[in-house]
């Protein structure tokens, strides 16, 4: 069973602390966090994980920002993306169905149910 | 043969030379004739003098041609001629009765006039009556008797054509030949057509017994004609029976005294209709006065008078004129400006801007109320739109104006537009009149979306701000909660610690959103007692002293103390956010500075200095605003709410001070507020 890498993106250290811990409870998931989009996208790079959690609101560069800047750059363009996001409104979900992304969780959420999304939207069963 | 100058003969001339020569062939015929033997000759030669001649007959002559006879004959026939000629043109015929054959004879006019066969001889009396109309049957044998007696008639009747039509007719006739015994026994008379002279005279009448009846028909006013010449002055003609009906006064009065009218004018109208008449006369110009002239009830109406003058070939001046009551129109004048003005007051009192538009884009009624034109125009002053406004703004406009007119439905709209540089957002309005137009209703929403913006932002903000912390502590608790983690294992610790600070957290950002609100609606009230300003430092560097602990930061406090009239908490409140910012912002093991101190003569100045961070200079204006975040770098290790500063400021302005920051990038940020000291209050050190 390959061990899957996330690398998670989030301006709250808070947030970046229990989902590390969530994902090495349940998947024994190797978690990367970087709490700005600068830093992720050098870790990106340098690490080339198998998916990216990403926060939207973020200071200096958001999500999107980020998203646009990653598509730009070949070695880690084609590593699938999940927004994590607190904008839960109906124009917000329009927008986000116009990325290039594999998809989209809400906050606030329990780590049961972080866990299972991202599994469903990345489809790695296990 | 006839000479163009004999057609100038009157009839009354020719008939006298017709006399004439038949008293010469009378004479003629009774004289005698002698051969040149001496013995008396018998002229045998007949003569059959044509019927037109105006008798018929012969003229028996016993002796043979004379010359004399041939030159009678000649004259005759020159005269008889001219005669006819005459007749023909001039629709005039000639008659003669013969008393002894009692049979009269006509000319060819005679025949013309009656239209009848001339072929056939003259209808005889009886017969001829029935040519006649029957109700002027009397009169002509009361002539025929008169001439009988030997004088002259003259009269007027009408005749009957054998197909049906009147004509009418002049008939003259006088005695013509007497015998020896000075019988009368012939007379000579003429018949004239004058069909078309009493024609004429009937639609005379006719005409003015119209023109009557309509100038004592006029409702509400009459016509008139006045006259002026410089010995008499003005005098009134002729006035319609309307007169009476309006004014009270007989149209009999007036002709009489031109001052049954003229007196009857308002008193101040007198000068003026002088005035005018006196010039309608001079300059021939038409008279024209709008006037007040009292029924004779004493009642006043308004008039409108015309006339127009011509100068008559005498001398003379005269006008002709109209005069008509309106005083009902004048009231609806005086009630129509009156609507107006009340109109015009409403709209000016109306802050909404009021325009009446036409269906192809015209302004044709504009009030701006408290709302700034794009360009300027008068109320009603039509102008199109695509000469005062930007092409796509009448575009819309017109499009919303179309469709109110067809479904008569009220259609409302909102756009931004820029006024004097100001993006300025305008809810529309628009209603159908009519067919073609429609109102425009301008309100000026430009507060009102700001604040349903700013307030969709702060929702916003705030729920992003809630979730987050929200997030942390729903992840721990469930990894706790399902077992996944063991509270007492080192996960399980930071787990336990993170829910606490996410719920610390959760707690001010709580209290902040409600002091904010409660700021902002004036629910908080600020309750100034005195205070001592070493107190509230020293309370809040108290409840700062964790925190600073935490980073190894020092507090240096002041060492003056003033009195100060203030709400001593909400002080304290501002002091420890100003710290908290400070200590948080600072490196570990820095120090942070509390001053406070007399600013000129009103107030205290207090300061919370660091050497921290520091904040950019393009943050420095709206660090004061909600959920604004200075964070130079990229970690957020030491959170706020993000509402602390708004908190701050709100407080401070309350007692009437101000707060501002002056900040360096990598050098530090000093805070400064200042509290105003109540007049009559000496600071105590």
């Amino acid at each position: 069973m390959p061990n899957r890498r996330i690398l998670v993106i989030d301006d709250d250290p808070g947030i970046c602390q229990v989902v590390q811990i969530a994902f090495k409870v349940i998947t024994h998931w190797e978690v990367l966090i970087a709490t700005s989009s600068q830093t992720g996208i050098t870790l990106a790079e340098a690490e080339q994980p198998d998916a990216i959690l990403l926060d939207v609101m973020m200071p200096k560069e958001d999500g999107l920002i980020t998203i646009e800047k990653i598509q730009k750059k070949l070695t880690i363009q084609s590593i699938p993306i999940i927004l994590l996001t607190a904008k839960a409104q109906a124009k917000d979900q329009a927008k986000f169905a116009q990325l290039p992304i594999a998809g989209v969780i809400t906050k606030p959420f329990k780590a049961a149910t972080l866990v299972s999304q991202v599994r469903d939207l990345l489809q790695w069963g296990e | 043969m006839a000479e163009v100058n004999d057609l100038d003969k009157s009839k009354a001339q020719l008939i006298e030379e017709l006399a004439a020569l038949r008293a010469e062939v009378a004479t003629l015929r009774q004289q005698s004739f002698t051969d040149s033997s001496g013995k008396p000759i018998q002229p045998q030669l007949c003569v059959e003098i044509p019927r037109t001649a105006g008798w018929g007959g012969t003229i028996d002559y016993r002796n043979g041609e004379t010359a004399e006879f041939h030159q009678l004959l000649e004259k005759l026939q020159k005269c008889e001629f001219t005669w006819q000629t005459v007749q023909r043109i001039a629709h005039v015929g000639s008659w003669q009765y013969d008393f002894l054959t009692e049979t009269v004879s006509w000319s060819d006019g005679v025949y013309r006039i009656f239209e009848s066969d001339p072929t056939l001889p003259p209808s005889q009396r009886e017969t001829l009556e029935q040519y006649i109309h029957p109700d002027d049957r009397e009169r002509y044998r009361e002539a025929i008797g008169q001439v009988s007696g030997g004088e002259s008639f003259e009269i007027e009747l009408r005749i009957l054509r054998p197909s049906g039509e009147i004509r009418y007719v002049e008939v003259r006739g006088e005695p013509g030949v007497f015998n020896e015994q000075g019988q009368l026994i012939r007379v000579f008379g003429t018949l004239l057509d004058i069909t078309e002279r009493r024609q004429a005279e009937l639609n005379l009448k006719e005409s003015n017994a119209k023109l009557t009846a309509l100038s004592d028909n006029i409702p509400k006013g009459f016509l008139y004609r006045i006259f002026y010449e410089s010995s008499n002055g003005f005098y009134f003609n002729y006035i319609s029976a309307g007169v009476e009906r309006v004014l009270g006064i007989t149209p009999a009065a007036v002709l009489q005294d031109k001052n049954v009218l003229y007196n009857l004018i308002f008193e101040e109208d007198q000068q003026r209709h002088l005035q005018l008449n006196e010039n309608s006369l001079k300059t021939l110009s038409p008279f024209e006065m709008e006037m007040r002239i009292r029924r004779i009830t004493g009642q006043i109406r308004w008039f409108s008078v015309r006339s127009s003058p011509r100068r008559l070939e005498d001398g003379r001046t005269v006008w002709d004129g109209v005069a008509v009551d309106i005083t009902k129109l004048k009231q609806v004048e005086a009630a129509l400006r009156h609507s107006e003005a009340e109109m015009r007051a409403m709209v000016k009192a109306i802050p909404d801007m009021l325009i009446r538009a036409s269906k192809d884009a015209r302004q044709l009624f504009f009030s701006p109320g408290t709302l700034t034109p794009y360009i300027p125009a008068e109320p009603f002053e039509e102008k199109s739109f695509y000469d005062i406004l930007p092409v796509d703004v009448v575009d819309q406009r017109m499009e919303y104006v179309r469709r109110a007119i067809e479904t008569r439905e009220l259609q409302v709209f909102e756009l931004d537009i820029s006024i004097n540089g100001r993006i300025e957002h305008r809810e529309t309005l628009v209603a159908a009149i009519n067919d073609s137009e429609a109102i425009i209703v301008v309100r000026d929403m430009t507060e009102r979306h700001w604040l349903e913006q700013a307030k969709d932002e702060f929702i916003s903000m705030v729920s992003h701000e809630l979730r987050t912390p929200l997030t942390s502590i729903q992840v721990a608790l469930s990894l706790l909660d399902d077992g996944l983690v063991d509270p007492i294992s080192e996960d399980g610790r930071t787990m336990i610690h993170i829910v606490t600070e996410g719920v610390d957290r959760l707690v001010r950002l709580v209290n902040d959103i409600l002091d904010l609100k409660r700021l902002e609606s004036g629910k908080l009230r600020i309750q100034k007692h005195a205070c001592q300003t070493q107190d509230l430092i020293d309370a809040a560097i108290r409840q700062m002293q964790d925190l600073a602990s935490q980073s190894n930061i020092t507090i240096f406090p002041p060492e003056e103390s003033y009195e100060v009239w203030a709400d001593c908490d909400r002080i304290v409140q501002v002091l420890t956010n100003l710290l908290s910012n400070a200590i948080r912002f600072s490196n570990p093991g820095a120090m942070v500075w509390v001053n406070v101190k007399e600013w000129n003569g009103k107030a205290l100045l207090f300061s919370v200095k660091d050497k921290g961070r520091g904040i950019p200079a393009d943050k420095l204006g709206s660090i004061f605003e909600r959920f604004q975040q200075a964070d130079g770098s990229d970690s957020r290790e030491k959170s706020g709410t993000g509402l602390g500063l708004t908190i701050c400021q709100k407080i401070v302005q309350q007692h009437g001070g101000c707060i501002w920051v002056e900040s360096r990038l990598g050098q530090g940020s000093t805070f400064y507020f200042t509290l105003p000291v109540e007049e009559g209050k000496d600071h105590a050190k």
